[in-house]
C-alpha cells in the first residue's frame, strides 16, 4: 500500500461561542490514498464542511482543533503560518460551494485565477486552465456576473487546479446548479481527477451525486463518521440505519412505490452543543434500544474495508 | 493588462463626472470651489506677501474704509484687508486639505485594522477610536497647539489628528462586512497573506466610502481651523480667514462698524464650507448611496 496523501486521526474541532464550546467534529479518523475519491455525506450541520476546512486549518479564530492531520507526509497541525500558507492551494485546493460569492464581483476572472497562480508562483497559464475546464479562453476578461452558474463553478475548478494540487476538496460544488449542469460539472471533476491522479474529498448531502464520482463513501452524523465503505456497495445496500435513511430519502425516478412511501427521517440533527448520550443517533433511530442510549459506539469493521458505528451491526 | 484597467478607471471617472454634472447644487459648489482655488493661487498677483507684515502697513491709515487704493479698506495696523483675505484663502485651504489628508489616512488605517484584526488588537483600536470620538475637540486642540506650536502645518496636524475618529468607524463597519465575503475566504484558502487580502480585496471595497467621507471632512476641518484661530491660535502674520476675524473682533471693528474688516473673511468661510459640503454630499450620493438620508 502506498503512502496516503491524507491521514487524519482523531480530529476534534470545537467552536467557541458565547454559550460555551460547541464541538462540531468529535473524533474523525480516515485516510485517503493518492488518486482516490472519498465521498463525504451527511445532513446540514453534521460537521462535513467544518471537518474539511479544518484540514487546512481554515477555521475561525478561537476554534480549537486537536488530533493529527498528515497531508502529503507533513503534519498540518505543526505548521508555522508561513508554511501553512504555502501548503494551502499548492497541496490541497478547495472548490467552494456557491461560486458567485467566492468570486470577487469587481474583478475579471483572469485576474482572480492569476491571483492563485501568483500566490504560489505556479507555472500554469490562465488560458490553458480555462480551456481544461471547458471555458473558451476569450472569456478570461469576463466579470463573474457575465458568466452562468455552471461557468462560474468551472472557473472555481480552474482556479483550484492552478497550482497543481494533489488533493482537491470539493465542498458541495454542485448545490446551486440545475441537474443538467450539475451532471456536466461532476463529469468534469471526475475526468480531471482521473487524468491528473488527484485525490479528492467530495462533500455533499445528496447521495445520488456520489455514485458518479466517489470510490469510497463516508457518512457523517453529529460530528462523527457513522459508516464508511466502498461507494458502489454502500449505495446499493447501506448497513447503518442513518445511511439507510439518508439513501431512502431520495425517491427513485419512475419507481412509484418509492414516491408513495416517503421515507424521510423524523426529527432534526442534534444540537452540536448538546449531543445525545451513547450513540448520538439513538433518538431518531428506528432500531434503537435501551443499550444505545448509554453505550458509546466506535467505528468497527463489519466486512472488508467497510466500517460502521452501530451496536446492531 | 494595464490598458483595460486604465480604460475602466477612465470610464468610471466619466460616470462620476456625468452624475456630478446633473447635480445643480454640486455644480454650484464646484464653481465656488474653482473661484476660491483661483483666488488662493493668484494671491501674489493682487498683493505682495510682505503686505501681511505689520511694518508694511505703517504708512497706511488705520481702519480706513474701502477706497480706490484699498479695495477692502485696512485693518487696525494699516494692512490691506484685501491682501489679508486673498492670502488667507491659501492658509485656510491648505490647513483644510492637509488636515483632511491626515484624518483620512489615520482614520482609514485605524478603521481597517479595527475591522480586519481580531481579538485584542481590534479591541484596542476600537477603544482608541471611542476615546477620540468623545474627546472635546476645542480644549484638546488648544492644548495641543500650545504644546506643539502655531504654524499652519502644526494646526493642520492637530486638526487632522483629532478628526479621524468618525471616518474610522465608517471604514471599520464596511471592513467587518467585507471580511466575511466568500472571496476573502477563498483568498485565505488560496494561501494569501492578510496583507494581500487587505490590499486586493478589502481596500478596493472601502475606497469609495473613504473618498466620499474625505470630501465631507474638508469643510469641518476649515471650520475647526477658523474656530481655533478666532479663539486666538494661529499665526498673526500669515493669517487664515479665522485669524482675520479674530483681528476684527479684538480691534473693535464690530463696534466701530468697520464692515470691510469682518464681512469679507466671514463670507469666505461660509462660502468655502458651503462649496465643499455641496460637492461632498454629491460625491457621497454617487459613491455610497446608502448614506444619503443620515
Amino acid at each position: 500500500m502506498s503512502a496516503p496523501i491524507l491521514d487524519v486521526r482523531d480530529l476534534h474541532v470545537t467552536y467557541a461561542s458565547t454559550r460555551g464550546p460547541v464541538p462540531a467534529v468529535r473524533g474523525v479518523s480516515f485516510r485517503l490514498d493518492p488518486g482516490e475519491t472519498l465521498g463525504l455525506a451527511g445532513e446540514s450541520g453534521s460537521g462535513k464542511s467544518t471537518m474539511t476546512m479544518a484540514l487546512l486549518r481554515l477555521v475561525p479564530a478561537g476554534t480549537t482543533t486537536t488530533g493529527s492531520i498528515i497531508l502529503a507526509g507533513e503534519d498540518v497541525m505543526a505548521m508555522k503560518p508561513g508554511r501553512l500558507r504555502a501548503v494551502r492551494w499548492a497541496e490541497a485546493a478547495v472548490v467552494f460551494q456557491g461560486a458567485q460569492h467566492v468570486l470577487n464581483p469587481v474583478q475579471r476572472i483572469r485576474r482572480q485565477i492569476q491571483e492563485a497562480i501568483d500566490t504560489h508562483r505556479g507555472a500554469n497559464r490562465v488560458d490553458d486552465l480555462l480551456e481544461q475546464v471547458g471555458i473558451p479562453r476569450w472569456r478570461a476578461g469576463a466579470y463573474p456576473h457575465e458568466l452562468s452558474g455552471g461557468q462560474k463553478q468551472r472557473v472555481m475548478i480552474a482556479m483550484a487546479l492552478a497550482c497543481d494540487p494533489q488533493l482537491l476538496i470539493a465542498d458541495e460544488p454542485t448545490t446551486a446548479l440545475d441537474v443538467m449542469v450539475q451532471a456536466q460539472v461532476l463529469q468534469l471533476l471526475a475526468d480531471l481527477q482521473r487524468d491528473r491522479g488527484l485525490a479528492m474529498i467530495f462533500i455533499t448531502h445528496d447521495l445520488s451525486v456520489l455514485s458518479t464520482v466517489a470510490d469510497r463513501l463516508a457518512v457523517m452524523y453529529a460530528g462523527r463518521l457513522v459508516e464508511t465503505g466502498p461507494a458502489k456497495e454502500m449505495l446499493r445496500g447501506a448497513k447503518h440505519p442513518y445511511t439507510k435513511a439518508l439513501a431512502a430519502a431520495f425517491p427513485t425516478i419512475g419507481d412509484m412505490s418509492s414516491r408513495m412511501a416517503p421515507s424521510g427521517l423524523a426529527g432534526d440533527p442534534p444540537d452540536p452543543a448538546a449531543v445525545p448520550s451513547g450513540c448520538t443517533f439513538h433518538p431518531r433511530c428506528p432500531l434503537a434500544t435501551q443499550e444505545c442510549a448509554t453505550t458509546t459506539v466506535e467505528l468497527h469493521e463489519i466486512s472488508a474495508r467497510w466500517e460502521a458505528a452501530c451496536l446492531k451491526l | 493588462m494595464r490598458s483595460p484597467a486604465w480604460n475602466r478607471r477612465k470610464q468610471s471617472a466619466r460616470r462620476v463626472w456625468g452624475q456630478l454634472r446633473s447635480d445643480r447644487a454640486a455644480m454650484f459648489g464646484l464653481v465656488l470651489l474653482a473661484l476660491f482655488a483661483a483666488m488662493a493661487l493668484s494671491a501674489p498677483l493682487f498683493a505682495d506677501r510682505s503686505e501681511l507684515q505689520a511694518v508694511a502697513g505703517r504708512d497706511n491709515p488705520d481702519l480706513a474704509a474701502p477706497s480706490g487704493k484699498f479695495w477692502l479698506g485696512t485693518d487696525e495696523i494699516g494692512r490691506d484687508v484685501f491682501a489679508l483675505v486673498v492670502w488667507g484663502a491659501r492658509v485656510s485651504i491648505y490647513i483644510g486639505l492637509l488636515a483632511t489628508v491626515v484624518a483620512v489616512f489615520v482614520g482609514s488605517l485605524i478603521g481597517l485594522v479595527a475591522g480586519y484584526a481580531k481579538g485584542w488588537v481590534s479591541r484596542v483600536m476600537l477603544a482608541i477610536d471611542d476615546f477620540f470620538l468623545v474627546l472635546p475637540f476645542i480644549p484638546l486642540a488648544i492644548v495641543l497647539a500650545l504644546l506643539l506650536g502655531r504654524s499652519p502645518t502644526i494646526m493642520a496636524l492637530v486638526i487632522g489628528g483629532t478628526f479621524w475618529a468618525g471616518g474610522a468607524r465608517l471604514v471599520r463597519a464596511q471592513v467587518l462586512s467585507l471580511r466575511e465575503r466568500g472571496y476573502v475566504e477563498r483568498a485565505t484558502a488560496l494561501g494569501a497573506s492578510s496583507r494581500h487580502i487587505v490590499t486586493r480585496h478589502v481596500l478596493p471595497g472601502v475606497a469609495p466610502l473613504i473618498i466620499a467621507n474625505a470630501s465631507l471632512i474638508v469643510p469641518g476641518a476649515i471650520l475647526a481651523e477658523s474656530t481655533l484661530a478666532f479663539l486666538g491660535l494661529g499665526d498673526r502674520f500669515s493669517p487664515s480667514w479665522g485669524k482675520v476675524l479674530e483681528g476684527a473682533q479684538s480691534s473693535g471693528a464690530l463696534t466701530l462698524n468697520a464692515w470691510w474688516y469682518y464681512l469679507p473673511p466671514g463670507l469666505c468661510i461660509i462660502g468655502i464650507v458651503l462649496a465643499f459640503t455641496l460637492v461632498g454630499n454629491a460625491l457621497q450620493r454617487i459613491f455610497d448611496p446608502r448614506l444619503i438620508d443620515r
